[in-house]
C-alpha cells in the first residue's frame, strides 16, 4: 500500500502572496526627473534668433526652461567675454554647451577640450576647415552641430537678378577673419561669371568700417555684406549706409530681416531648432561623435522696406521665388 | 491525497484559462498585425504622393511651357521659378534642374547652390537620366545616392518632354531631388505613439528617418518581408512592416515599426484580465477544495493512516469515527475487519509453525523461492550446506550468475506447473558437491504459481564413483588404442563389446557400428587356399577357458572387400571370481610379411636354377659344338662326294635340332649370367623406343600406341632395362598372332617411374598368373620358348629395386606394369 503523504498544500495563500507582490512592484518605481544645465555662448546680437530657435527646439522636446532645464548665459555676451564665459561653463560642468558662430566655436574647442562636456555649434560655415570636427559625417570628438548652408555665388546671382544693372560691388572685409576670407574667395570665384566687379575695402575695426561705409567709392553701385561675425555684428551700419547712399545691399548670410535687401542663407530660427534636435539627442545619451554635422537649410529673403528706402523695385519674378519677404 | 484533490480542482480551470489566454493572444496578435499593415499602407500612400506631386509638377511645366521653343531668358526664368516652387509637401525640393534637347545637349541649367554660364553648358547624351526617358518615353528615377561630404541623399528624375504638335519626345527635363525634404514628411507619419517610419534604398541604407543622424551616418537596416515581430532599428522589440514603393525602375522601401509594448498593449491587457480572472477562479477552487478536504479527505486520511499502521504491524490501532455519517460507518466497518484480520493472521501463524516443523524435519536440503527466483526460505540442512541466502536471488546465491540459469528446473516448474529435476554442483566447505535437485511449483487456490520448492539430495559419493569408473574406462580405451594389433572383445554371447582403432581399420567396421553386433558379422575370415569361410572358435575358448589360435592361411575380408592375410589368437576374459565374462581376439595383418617371404623364396629359386642352368649349359654346349662340327664335316664330305640324297636331308634335320639345343644352352647361360649392373642416368622413354626398334620387324600387323609422359632420368642399366621391355613387348607380339594393338604409357609419380604395357592378345589364364615369373614356366608351345623371359625381367627389375606386376583379363589382353624408383 502506498504511504500516504500528509503534507497539506495551502496553495491559494502562497499564490495570492506572489500576485500581491507583483502588483506592488508594478505600481512603484518612479524616478525624480533630472534638470539639465545648458550653457549658451552667443556674442552676435543678430544671431539671437538662433538662440531663440534653439530654446524653442528643446522646449518642443519637453525640456522646459526652469523645469527640467537651466540655461546659463543665454543672453548675448560681448566678444571679449567669450573666454571667461566658456571657462565658467567648464567649471560648472554643464551638461552641454551651445555656441553660436565660428569664432565662439573655435574658442570652445580650446577651452572645453579635455573635458567630457559636449558642444553643439550653429551656424559654422566650415566646421572641418575650422578644426571643430574630423568630418561632417563622423565628427569624432565631443563637437557636433550645424554647418551654415548656402552659396555665395548663388547669393550674388540673386543680387544680379534683383538688381540687373549692378556692376560694381563694394565689399568691406576685416583682415584675419577666416570666414570672411573664405566668403570673399567664393565671391571672387563667381563675380566674373556674373559680370560684376568687386570694390574691396579692408577694415580693422568698427570705426574703420563706419568710415568705409561713409565713404563708399563712387564707382560702387551696390554693397555686399560678407559672412563674418564681425561684419554681421555691424549689420545696422551696412543697412544705414545702404539707405543713406541709396545703394542696394545684398549678402550670402540671411540678414534680410535686419534690413539687407537681398540675402541667401540659412534661417536663424530654423538653424537654432535644428541644433536643438542634436542637443536633445546628446542629452538622451548619444555621444556627439555619433551625430553627423547637419547642414542648415537656406532661403532667399527680400526686404521690401529697404527697397522702398533706396528707391528700387524688385522684379516680381524674384519676389515670386523668395522664400520670405520683409515688407 | 489532499494535494491531488486540490490539483484536480484547479487543473481544469487552469487549462481552460491557458487555452482562453492563448486564443485571445493569437486573435490580438493578428489584429495588431493587420493594424500595422493598415498604418503602413497609409504611410506608403503618403510617400507615393510626395513623388507623384513632383512628377506632376515637372510634367506640367514641361508640357505647358513647351520649354525648348522658348527664348533663353524666358526659359531660364521658367526653370528658375520651377526650382524655387513649393510642392504641396515641401519647398526647395530641387537641387538642380537641367533641360536637355533631343540630342542630349544641355539647353539650360539652374541650381540651388551653383551658378552656371548659359553659354556652353555641355551635353548629357550618354547619361541614363537622358537616354532612358528619351528612349521609352517614361519617367526615369536613378538609384538613391548620398553626398559624400554631407551624407544627404538625393535622387535624379528624368521627365520626357513631348512636342505638343507631334506628340514625339523632343527633350528631357532632369531634376535632382533633395530627399532630405522627405524627412519631415516621414517624421510626421503617425505610426502609433512611439512608432517610427523610415525609408530604405535598395541596399537597405536609410534615406529618411525622424532622426537625420541615422541617415547622415549611413545606417543600414535589414527589412523583413511582410509584418513580423523582431528587434527594430532602435533595438526595441517591435512590430515591423515593410512596403515597397516603386519609382520608375527603382524601388525604395518604407518600413514602419512600433514597439510591441505599444502595438500589443491591448493584447497584454486582455491577457492580464484573463490572468486575474483565472487567479480569482483558482483561489475559489482552492478554497472549495480545502473545505472538501476537511470534511471528506481528512477522515479518509485518518482511516488510511490506521490501515497503514495495521499494515506496518500495529494491529491494536483502530479508526475513530468522528461523525455518524457514511464515513463514520466506514470506520466502524473497518474496525470490525481489522479484528477479523487479527484472528485470521493468528490462525495462519499457527499453520505456519506446523508447516515449518514439517519442513525442518525433512532430511534433505530444502529451499523455497518466489516467482522472481528470490530465496524466501531455507531449512537448516540447506543453510548448512549452501549458507544463508534468504532474500537473495537463487541464481546469484548458488550459481554466481546475473540471470536465471539456462536450464533451471524451477523455471521449468514455474512455466508448466510440473515437477522437474536437475543435477547441480556447488562449492561448500566440504569442497565440490553434487546435488540432485527436484523443483516443484507451489500454487494458490486458483492454481496460480506463487512460489517453488526445491529439494536437493547430496549425490557427491555416487558422482565421484562414476567419475572414477569413467577414468578407468578411459585409460583402458587409450591402452587399447595404443596397441599395434587389432583387438576385439566380445561378451559370452559372441557379441562385440569393444574394439580398438586397428581393428576398425582392418575390419572396416567402426566401433560404434560393431559394438552390439555378432562377431561373426564383423570378422569375415576365409581360408586363403580354398576360400572357404572359417568360424571363430568362440565356443571352444569359452568352454576350455584357454587361449586358442586360428589356423594358418586365414584371410580377413574387410567391409570394402580388401583381403588381408592375418595371424590371430583368442583368449577368454576372466572375472575376479574366475568366471568368464567374454573373449578377446587379437590379430594382425601379415600380408606384407607373406609377400616378402614369397619374394625371398622366388629369389632363392632363381639363384638355384641359375647355378643349375650354368652347369647344364656348359656341359651340354661342348657336345653340341662337337656334334655340330661333325655334321658340318659330314655335309661337306657328302657334298664333295655328291652323295647328298637322303642323308643330306637327315643331316639338315639333325643340324637344326643341334642348333636349337645350342640356342637353348645359350639362353641358359644368359639366364645364369646375372652380372652386377652398372647404373647410369637412363631415359626410360628412349629405352622403350630402342626396344620398339629392335622389334620393328615383328610389328607389321600390330599397331603400337604410345602415351609417353615427360620423365626424369632414373638410375639404371640401360641395356638390361631395354632387355626387360624387349621381353615384355615380345610376349605381347607373340600373344597377338593375328595382329592387334600394343599400348605403351609412361608416367611419373612421387618417387618412381611407371611403365604400363598392355596388349590386346589372348591374355594369361588366371591360374597361371602366379607363376609367370617362375623360371622355365611357359605357356608357349614346346620349343618355342624356354620360359625364362619374364624370370629374367623379374630379376633385372628387382636389381633396380623396382617392381613388376602382371594383371590379366582373359581374352582381352595382358597388362604389365613396371615401376622403377627415381633414386636407388
Amino acid at each position: 500500500m502506498k504511504k500516504i503523504n500528509r503534507a497539506s498544500g495551502h496553495i491559494s495563500a502562497t499564490f495570492m502572496m506572489i500576485i500581491s507582490t507583483l502588483i506592488l512592484f508594478a505600481l512603484t518605481g518612479c524616478d525624480n526627473p533630472k534638470v539639465y544645465k545648458i550653457g549658451i555662448v552667443n556674442a552676435v546680437p543678430a544671431h539671437e534668433a538662433i538662440v531663440a530657435g534653439f530654446k524653442s527646439g528643446l522646449a518642443k522636446s519637453r525640456l522646459i526652461d526652469g523645469k527640467n532645464i537651466t540655461y546659463l548665459y543665454s543672453d548675448t555676451i560681448r566678444s571679449d567675454q567669450i573666454d571667461a564665459v566658456l571657462q565658467d561653463l567648464v567649471r560648472k560642468n554643464v551638461d552641454l554647451v551651445f555656441v553660436v558662430t565660428t569664432p565662439v566655436a573655435r574658442k570652445a574647442k580650446e577651452i572645453v577640450m579635455g573635458t567630457k562636456i559636449p558642444v553643439v555649434f550653429a551656424p559654422v560655415l566650415y566646421p572641418v576647415k575650422s578644426g571643430l570636427v574630423e568630418s561632417l559625417i563622423q565628427p569624432g570628438g565631443n563637437f557636433t552641430g550645424i554647418q551654415a548652408g548656402g552659396s555665395i555665388a548663388k547669393a550674388l546671382e540673386w543680387h544680379k537678378a534683383a538688381v540687373p544693372g549692378s556692376k560694381n560691388l563694394f565689399v568691406p572685409y576685416k583682415f584675419g577673419d577666416e570666414v570672411a576670407e573664405q566668403s570673399l574667395a567664393e565671391l571672387k570665384d563667381a563675380n566674373e561669371l556674373l559680370d560684376v566687379k568687386l570694390v574691396l575695402r579692408e577694415v580693422r575695426s568698427q570705426r574703420e568700417l563706419e568710415a568705409a561705409l561713409d565713404n563708399i567709392p563712387r564707382e560702387a553701385d551696390s554693397i555686399w555684406l560678407l559672412n563674418s561675425s564681425f561684419l554681421i555684428s555691424n549689420v545696422d551700419l551696412f543697412v544705414t549706409s545702404a539707405i543713406k547712399h541709396k545703394l542696394p545691399l545684398s549678402s550670402g548670410t540671411s540678414q534680410y530681416r535686419a534690413g539687407v535687401l537681398v540675402s541667401y542663407g540659412q534661417k536663424p530660427f530654423s538653424t537654432g531648432e535644428q541644433a536643438a534636435r542634436l542637443a536633445q539627442r546628446i542629452l538622451d545619451g548619444v555621444p556627439p561623435s555619433e551625430l553627423p554635422v547637419e547642414i542648415s537649410e537656406f532661403y532667399l529673403g527680400v526686404n521690401l522696406r529697404t527697397a522702398r528706402a533706396i528707391g528700387i523695385s524688385i522684379p516680381d519674378s524674384i519676389l515670386l521665388q523668395a522664400d520670405d519677404i520683409a515688407r | 491525497m489532499k494535494r491531488e484533490f486540490v490539483v484536480l480542482a484547479i487543473f481544469p480551470l487552469l487549462f481552460l484559462g491557458v487555452v482562453l489566454a492563448w486564443q485571445s493572444y493569437n486573435v490580438q496578435i493578428n489584429q495588431a498585425l493587420l493594424h500595422q499593415h493598415e498604418i503602413s499602407a497609409r504611410a506608403q500612400e503618403r510617400i507615393k504622393d510626395f513623388f507623384h506631386a513632383i512628377e506632376d509638377e515637372l510634367i506640367m511645366v514641361s508640357k505647358v511651357n513647351n520649354l525648348l521653343e522658348q527664348d533663353k531668358p524666358t526659359r531660364h526664368a521658367i526653370l528658375s521659378r520651377l526650382r524655387s516652387y513649393d510642392t504641396r509637401f515641401e519647398h526647395d525640393i530641387y537641387n538642380e534642374i537641367i533641360l536637355l534637347d533631343s540630342k542630349g545637349k544641355v539647353r539650360d541649367r539652374v541650381s540651388r547652390t551653383r551658378v552656371y554660364s548659359l553659354e556652353n553648358l555641355g551635353e548629357m547624351s550618354g547619361a541614363d537620366e537622358f537616354r532612358s526617358p528619351m528612349t521609352n518615353g517614361e519617367i526615369y528615377y536613378s538609384a538613391v545616392f548620398f553626398n559624400t561630404k554631407t551624407g544627404e541623399p538625393s535622387i535624379v528624375m528624368g521627365i520626357p518632354m513631348t512636342d505638343i504638335r507631334s506628340g514625339a519626345t523632343n527633350g528631357v527635363l532632369v531634376a535632382e531631388i533633395r530627399l532630405k525634404k522627405i524627412w519631415n514628411l516621414v517624421a510626421d507619419l503617425h505610426i502609433g505613439n512611439a512608432g517610427n517610419a523610415f525609408l530604405l534604398d535598395r541596399t537597405g541604407k536609410i534615406i529618411a528617418h525622424r532622426n537625420p543622424s541615422l541617415v547622415l551616418k549611413s545606417t543600414y537596416f535589414k527589412s523583413p518581408d511582410g509584418v513580423v515581430i523582431r528587434m527594430g532599428l532602435n533595438d526595441v522589440r517591435s512590430l515591423i512592416d515593410s512596403k515597397k514603393i516603386k519609382l520608375g525602375s527603382q524601388e525604395i522601401l518604407l518600413v514602419t515599426e512600433r514597439p510591441i509594448t505599444e502595438a500589443l498593449n491591448l493584447t497584454f491587457r486582455i491577457l492580464a484580465i484573463i490572468g486575474l480572472l483565472l487567479v480569482i477562479a483558482l483561489a475559489g477552487a482552492v478554497t472549495y477544495g480545502l473545505v472538501v478536504t476537511r470534511k471528506i479527505i481528512e477522515p479518509i486520511e485518518s482511516l488510511a493512516d490506521t490501515a497503514q499502521a495495521i499494515v506496518e504491524g500495529d494491529l491494536s490501532r483502530r479508526a475513530t469515527p468522528d461523525a455518524n455519517d457514511e464515513i463514520g460507518l466506514l470506520a466502524d466497518t473497518f474496525n470490525t475487519m481489522a479484528t477479523q484480520l487479527i484472528e485470521t493472521i493468528e490462525s495462519i501463524n499457527s499453520e505456519k509453525i506446523k508447516s515449518e516443523a514439517i519442513i525442518a524435519g525433512i532430511g534433505d536440503p530444502l529451499s523455497i523461492v518466489d516467482t522472481d527466483f528470490r530465496v524466501i526460505y531455507q531449512n537448516t540442512i540447506h543453510k548448512e550446506m549452501l549458507g544463508e541466502h534468504v532474500g537473495k536471488y537463487c541464481y546469484q546465491a548458488y550459481e554466481h550468475r546475473e540471470q536465471v540459469c539456462d536450464i533451471c528446473p524451477m523455471a521449468m516448474a514455474f512455466a508448466d506447473g510440473k515437477l522437474h529435476k536437475a543435477e547441480r554442483t556447488g562449492i561448500t566447505d566440504r569442497g565440490l558437491i553434487y546435488v540432485d535437485v527436484t523443483a516443484s511449483p507451489i500454487m494458490d487456490a486458483t492454481g496460480r504459481v506463487i512460489a517453488g520448492i526445491e529439494i536437493g539430495r547430496d549425490i557427491t559419493k555416487r558422482k565421484l564413483a562414476e567419475k572414477e569408473l569413467a577414468a578407468e574406462k578411459n585409460r583402458l580405451t587409450v591402452t587399447l588404442a595404443s596397441i599395434g594389433d587389432a583387438v576385439i572383445a566380445t561378451d559370452t554371447g559372441d557379441v562385440v563389446v569393444l574394439m580398438n582403432k586397428v581393428a576398425e581399420n582392418l575390419t572396416g567396421w567402426t566401433k560404434q557400428e560393431a559394438v552390439g553386433t555378432p562377431l561373426s558379422e564383423v570378422l569375415y575370415i576365409i581360408n586363403e587356399k580354398n576360400r572357404v569361410r572359417c568360424k571363430y572358435p568362440m565356443g571352444k575358448i569359452i568352454k576350455t577357458a584357454t587361449m586358442a589360435g586360428l589356423s594358418d592361411h586365414m584371410v580377413l575380408i574387410s567391409r570394402d572387400g580388401t583381403e588381408r592375410v592375418i595371424a590371430e589368437s583368442g583368449a577368454p576374459i576372466m572375472g575376479d571370481n574366475d568366471e568368464i565374462l567374454g573373449t578377446v581376439l587379437v590379430f594382425r595383418d601379415i600380408t606384407e610379411i607373406r609377400k616378402i617371404e614369397e619374394e625371398l623364396l622366388n629369389a632363392k629359386k632363381l639363384e638355384a636354377v641359375g647355378i643349375l642352368s650354368a652347369g647344364i649349359a656348359h656341359e651340354i654346349n661342348n657336345p653340341l659344338t662337337n656334334a655340330s662340327l661333325r655334321i658340318q664335316i659330314m655335309k661337306q664330305e657328302l657334298e664333295e662326294n655328291n652323295q647328298a640324297g637322303d642323308f643330306w636331308d637327315k643331316l639338315e634335320s639333325i643340324e637344326k635340332n643341334v642348333d636349337r639345343a645350342s640356342t637353348i644352352a645359350k639362353e641358359l647361360l644368359e639366364f645364369s649370367r646375372q652380372r652386377e649392373l652398372e647404373f647410369i642416368p637412363v631415359d626410360i622413354n628412349s629405352t622403350l623406343h630402342g626396344a620398339l626398334l629392335s622389334l620393328e620387324h615383328k610389328l607389321t600387323n600390330i599397331k603400337v600406341n604410345q602415351d609417353l609422359a615427360e620423365l626424369p632420368e632414373i638410375p639404371g642399366d640401360p641395356v638390361k632395362l631395354e632387355q626387360v621391355f624387349i621381353n615384355i613387348l615380345n610376349n605381347a607380339v607373340e600373344a597377338m598372332t593375328c595382329g592387334g594393338n600394343i599400348n605403351i604409357a609412361t608416367s611419373c609419380r612421387d618417387d618412381y617411374v611407371k611403365v604400363r604395357i598392355s596388349d590386346t592378345g589372348s591374355g594369361i589364364r588366371e591360374q597361371h598368373l602366379a607363376r609367370v615369373f617362375d623360371p622355365f614356366f611357359t605357356t608357349k608351345e614346346v620349343g618355342v620358348g624356354m620360359g625364362l623371359g619374364l624370370s629374367i625381367c623379374y630379376g633385372i627389375v628387382m636389381q633396380h629395386n623396382g617392381s613388376i606386376d602382371i594383371s590379366n583379363t582373359e581374352n582381352t589382353g595382358t597388362i604389365v606394369t613396371v615401376k622403377l624408383p627415381l633414386r636407388v
